[in-house]
């Protein structure tokens, strides 16, 4: 009898770190959870400054690396058709088809134009970077994903990330951007609003639950602390906020906006992480 | 019919034949078990005790896995069993994190109790769990359509467990709620309305 199938204190009542969306394939989820946001973030900020060809590349971010992060986080990908069939009750099941209409009309809207499309399009660009707030939200048990303010947290985050991904791509290769001083103005309130957002998210947290306040000891005191310090708050927030600032008073050239974006996209793939991982279900009983 | 359970907490030794005969009658892989017997130290010494809480799934009323189910897999049945249909099961584990009992696992498809292989017992129980589908008790739903109990109430060697119809009024469940007794489901705040009790 192999012993090491045999754990101690496995049936022991206590609050238990969720795993399943975090830990091996759930990895996956993670990503697609990432892309989805980074991918309705950018369409956002695309029609906000206008520019015509982060329309297209949000929209391959959503479907290849959001959709392929999807397929291969489920058991049996080749039936996930069948997550299309409970949108009345569940939000994975909604999920997949605003994934689904924001691809079709983002395509449409970057092929036609038009108010309709574009109104169509932003929507269900907003529906993707809402939604996967809602799903942990569902999760009733997780007293720290329980909270009415993550969806916002959510939306805010992809938002600034579509922004500094945009400023990315600008700084390296300059685009045709119809309104590019409102891409660099964008920039400082994204991540300034996810700062403020975060810190509301997390204050609730200390005085929602028993469980939910573990969870934050856990992560602003335990094992995740480090990452969460040094990866969300210091390269998601501090040093954009710095390099908008230098930037603003022409203290370094604009260029630098791009390492603002790359560490800012470090720092919200890291936010997420860190809130995937400290989900924590309460004890039974 | 509403299938349900009472557990005496004052009966229950902790004793896991529950657990045991569950997984011989289910060959439940490696790693799942549907249900547990959960142990809880309450006070500090000399007033420490221990409580044991045997724990499966509680087929709510308003179960919070078959609301988040994105393909249906997971639904009630006309007695108010929760069953999930493997056929259906895409494996997002929605339904995992929804459970307030903890009493769902996915099984990928691997592993085994003993080094050399699957045992002729595990091969044979082992095709009843689709791989990569989310398993979970179901009150031995085989066994209640054979008129039988379900093998944990049937074995448990103190009585503690006492299974029958809710809705009859004359059932052994029925009559074990109806005694002057403190009664108590877990997690009712969650609003999922178990249908299994217990009694302190």
């Amino acid at each position: 009898m192999p012993y090491s199938t045999i754990r101690r204190n496995e049936f022991i009542m206590r609050a238990k770190l969720q795993k399943d969306w975090i830990e091996g394939k759930g990895l996956w989820l993670l990503a697609a959870i990432y892309f989805g946001g980074v991918g309705g973030g950018l369409f956002i900020a695309s029609v906000l400054v206008n520019w015509r060809l982060g329309l297209l590349i949000a929209v391959g971010i959503t479907a290849i690396l959001k959709g392929s992060a999807h397929l291969m986080f489920l058991t049996h990908p080749w039936k996930f058709w069948r997550i299309f069939r409970r949108p009345q009750t569940s939000w994975v099941s909604r999920g997949i088809y605003f994934v689904f209409f924001f691809i079709i009309f983002g395509l449409a809207y970057y092929f036609m134009g038009g108010v309709p499309l574009q109104v169509l399009s932003v929507f269900f660009a907003f529906c993707l970077v809402i939604y996967t707030g809602f799903v942990l939200l569902a999760s009733r048990p997780i007293s720290f994903w329980n909270n009415p303010l993550l969806p916002i947290l959510f939306v805010s985050v992809s938002i600034a990330s579509g922004i500094s991904l945009a400023e990315i791509i600008h700084t390296f290769s300059p685009q045709d951007i119809g309104n590019p001083e409102l891409l660099k103005a964008a920039g400082p309130w994204g991540v300034s609003i996810t700062a403020l957002l975060l810190f509301v998210y997390l204050a609730g947290n200390f005085y929602s639950s028993v469980t939910a306040k573990e969870s934050l000891t856990y992560l602003l005191k335990g094992p995740l602390a480090l990452l969460f310090y040094g990866g969300v708050v210091f390269l998601g927030l501090l040093l954009p906020l710095v390099i908008f600032i230098l930037v603003h008073f022409a203290m370094v050239p604009s260029s630098a906006l791009a390492i603002a974006g790359i560490s800012e996209l470090i720092g919200a793939f890291i936010l997420r992480y860190s809130i995937l991982k400290v989900g924590m279900s309460a004890p039974v009983a | 019919m509403h299938w349900g359970m009472a557990i005496d907490l004052k009966l229950c030794i902790g004793c896991n034949t529950c657990v045991s005969l569950c997984k011989m009658r289910n060959g439940t892989p490696q790693g799942v078990f549907w249900n547990r017997v959960l142990e809880e130290e309450v006070g500090t010494f000399p007033a420490a005790r221990r409580i044991f809480w045997p724990v499966r799934c509680m087929h709510c009323e308003n179960p919070a896995c078959v609301e988040v189910c994105p393909t249906g897999a997971s639904y009630q049945r006309a007695d108010n069993l929760v069953v999930v249909d493997g056929e259906k099961c895409v494996g997002c584990r929605a339904c995992i994190l929804a459970c307030p009992y903890d009493v769902r696992s996915l099984w990928e498809g691997e592993g085994n109790y003993f080094p050399d292989g699957l045992t002729p017992f595990e091969e044979q129980a082992y095709k009843r769990h689709p791989a990569g589908t989310v398993l979970k008790c179901d009150f031995c739903a085989s066994r209640l359509d054979e008129g039988l109990k379900p093998s944990c109430a049937e074995g448990c060697l103190t009585g503690a467990i006492v299974f029958g119809d809710l809705d009859d009024p004359q059932s052994e469940v029925s009559l074990a709620l109806a005694e002057s007794r403190v009664r108590l489901r877990l997690r009712e705040e969650l609003g999922t309305n178990p249908s299994i009790y217990y009694l302190t």
